[in-house]
């Protein structure tokens, strides 16, 4: 019986950057000692934040990959766990395995666990098969002499013949794998985790994998199982919990979860499809709001909308407005905004701003710091289409669009050209001297 | 966080459960080392054979020591010192070097620093005999203090294991670790009693440098095999006490990663 109850799991990203170094959690170290020395007398110091220069950066921040996970797995059931990718399916399954540990909330799992995560983790190249089944089943808690009984099965069952006692390097992939599955097969858990593991070798191999595993259901072990195969989990499961973004949005019959699923999946590719034809605005980082002045055409960040593509001035007054979210743009990088032409050839105008955080204001715990960018007056255009671009240069220059779109200016009927000069033209009757 | 104790018997019987799959690994690890050479096992002392011989040459001709049996002095040393230092090399590597068993095959981190320990150790002890040949001919007969080796190579491994136990750890969260030790055993090598006899060094240099377990290890191994004495029982009960010292620190550094190195490896 797997219990678990209102468990979260978050991973800090932090440290999983390369730059990650003694140093740097030496300067933390000093830093937060600084921190508490400048606060001592004080009752209620500040939280230390870490003041991390590399604010803009994907890698840093903590990623929450199971949000209050709740559920209950009895003896004997074949749970099926499905979601896109990353949406937490196999942080549950290590969590339950007991790789990692929640950040909080309660676990408990009765009965002896085989995590079966990935296939012949523990072989090793230079070793022969016949080594390796005996090294692997012992990783996977069979005893000696239960292998040593098993051993000619464990090979039929593979199907690998005399490559049993040549060194696994020079498997094929499928023979890896097959003699990794037979010996992986042999384990006796009450509870046995699988994830993506199925679907290995071909149609034989793949009957021998069904029988076996009807085998452990007949004999009512508990079953988690992570797959993106859908006719696996129709086949197998009796319950199938979907997750997505690391909560649980479904629990119950497998038929139901899979359309649900299957249902997200669509509008997720027909959204991406929408927004491959059109161009790629504001999906990343959020736009948190454009705005253009003279007609206000109010655009909601998070959207990926065909709205926001073009922007239309109206003639009054022509300007614009963008806020954005300054989470997304390092301090030391800088800003360039950039006007061109609509075939993007002539740049009519660029703008390169470093980013200093206001100093009001710190940067700790502002998770949005916005910053506004304003250009008011565009009447010196002519009219027509411009394109219009924001793009954050890191110190090497390398750019990254935030953001791209198109611009409609009106004026008059008869303006060709790109710029708008203050134009006259009159008749009159009486001839120049 | 459970109390100390708590963690120690939880951690203990995890390990013990799993006693079979550390030896089944140990001794995969040996074979390895001795797999796809010709000469297999010899390269163990082929490297303190040729240091021997260095040492022996430098000292004996160009610094003129005159100690007696003085290149099986060097010779046993250095097979020790190579079991220490591998220990403090591979340990601080270990971890994350068997991030595939911890993260997909589920097992507990711990039990490859452990490994780490019995591998270089079994490998010294597997060199013994011909450290013991090499001493019959050249002269130099062990006496029964020799059997003295029985409980110092325990305890020097124990003590190895409750250093290298916290330092995988560490060296799992910091990377830079892995690089540090291996410079520090390097220089370490030069504090202990390998190249040299305690004897010749000033006596306060002598009571500076026995403050270090590593020191004393060695100096008690060449005192039971080299010079036939007695150990120290003093010196005995300083290295113990140390032992239970840097245990402690260990177990205070893996409670406290303990759940988090599946995830930073």
């Amino acid at each position: 019986m797997i219990f678990i109850d209102k468990i979260n799991k978050s991973f800090d990203l932090r440290y999983q950057r390369d730059d990650f170094s003694l140093k740097e959690a030496f300067v933390t170290f000093i830093r937060r000692s600084i921190h508490g020395l400048k606060y001592i007398d004080h009752l209620n110091p500040p939280l230390y934040q870490t003041y991390d220069t590399k604010i803009g950066d994907d890698r840093t921040g903590v990623a929450h990959v199971l949000k209050n996970i709740s559920l209950t797995i009895e003896k004997g059931e074949t749970v099926a766990l499905i979601g896109r990718n990353g949406c937490g399916k196999s942080t549950l399954l290590k969590l339950i395995a007991g790789i990692y540990f929640q950040d909080n909330g309660k676990l408990r799992v009765k009965g002896r666990i085989s995590p079966l995560i990935e296939l012949g983790a523990g072989f090793h190249p230079e070793f022969s098969g016949r080594e390796n089944v005996f090294i692997n089943g012992q990783i996977l808690g069979l005893s000696l002499t239960y292998l040593r009984k098993r051993y000619d099965e464990i090979v039929k069952f593979a199907g690998i013949g005399h490559f049993i006692d040549l060194p696994v390097r020079i498997y094929s992939s499928g023979m890896y794998m097959r003699l990794a599955f037979s010996v992986a097969v042999n384990v006796d858990p009450d509870i046995l985790l699988i994830d993506e593991i199925l679907g290995v070798g071909d149609a034989d191999f793949q009957q021998k994998c069904q029988i076996k595993l009807d085998e452990f259901k007949h004999n009512s072990k508990t079953i988690v199982l992570v797959t993106h195969n859908l006719d696996v989990v129709k086949a197998w499961a009796s319950r199938a919990i979907y997750l997505k973004n690391g909560e649980i949005v479904f629990d119950g019959p497998p038929a139901e979860a899979i359309k649900m699923y299957q249902k997200d999946v669509e509008s997720e590719l027909q959204r991406e499809e929408l927004s491959e034809t059109h161009l790629p605005i504001f999906s990343f980082p959020k736009l948190e709001s454009a705005s253009v002045w003279g007609e206000i055409t109010q655009v909601e960040g998070q959207t990926t909308e065909s709205a926001c593509q073009m922007l239309e001035l109206k003639p009054e007054q022509p300007g614009l407005r963008m806020v954005f979210d300054l989470c997304y743009v390092s301090i030391g990088e800088h800003l360039v905004f950039r006007l061109l032409n609509t075939e993007e050839t002539v740049i009519l105008f660029e703008q390169d701003t470093s980013i200093d955080a206001p100093a009001s204001k710190s940067l700790s715990g502002a998770e949005h710091l916005f910053y506004h960018l304003e250009c008011p007056d565009l009447s010196n255009l002519a009219q027509g289409e411009y394109h219009v671009c924001v793009h954050s240069q890191a110190p090497n220059r390398k750019e990254i669009t935030l953001i791209q779109f198109k611009l409609m200016i009106h004026h008059s009927e008869n303006q060709r050209g790109l710029i708008n000069l203050p134009f006259k033209i009159e008749a009159q009757n009486a001839i120049p001297a | 966080m459970p109390s100390l104790l708590e963690f120690n018997l939880i951690l203990s019987r995890s390990l013990y459960q799993r006693r079979r799959i550390i030896w089944a690994l140990t001794i995969r690890e040996l074979k390895v080392r001795y797999k796809g050479s010709v000469l297999g096992f010899f390269w163990t002392f082929m490297n303190p054979l040729l240091l021997m011989v260095i040492y022996t040459v430098v000292f004996t001709s160009i610094f003129k020591t005159n100690i007696p049996h003085y290149e099986v002095y060097v010779f046993s040393g250095i097979l020790l010192w190579n079991a220490i230092s591998g220990c403090l090399n591979d340990g601080a590597a270990c971890i994350v070097q068997n991030s595939a068993l911890i993260t997909k095959a589920a097992l507990p981190p711990e039990i490859f620093p452990i490994r780490i320990v019995l591998t270089h150790f079994l490998n010294y002890i597997l060199t013994l005999p011909l450290l013991f040949g090499f001493s019959l001919a050249r002269g130099l007969v062990p006496t029964t203090h020799a059997l003295q080796l029985l409980y110092l190579i325990p305890i020097t491994m124990l003590f190895m294991l409750s250093v290298v136990l916290g330092l995988s750890v560490l060296g799992a969260f910091y990377r830079d670790i892995q690089y540090l030790v291996n410079t520090l055993s390097f220089a370490l090598f030069f504090t202990i009693p390998v190249t040299y006899p305690m004897s010749i060094l000033p006596e306060k240099l002598q009571a500076v440098l026995m403050l270090s377990p590593l020191t004393q290890l060695i100096q008690m191994s060449a005192d039971a095999f080299i010079f036939g004495k007695t150990i120290n029982l003093g010196t005995l009960t300083a290295t113990l006490g140390m032992t239970i010292v840097f245990l402690l620190i260990s177990l205070l550094i893996i409670r406290k990663f303990h759940t988090r190195i599946a995830e930073r490896i």
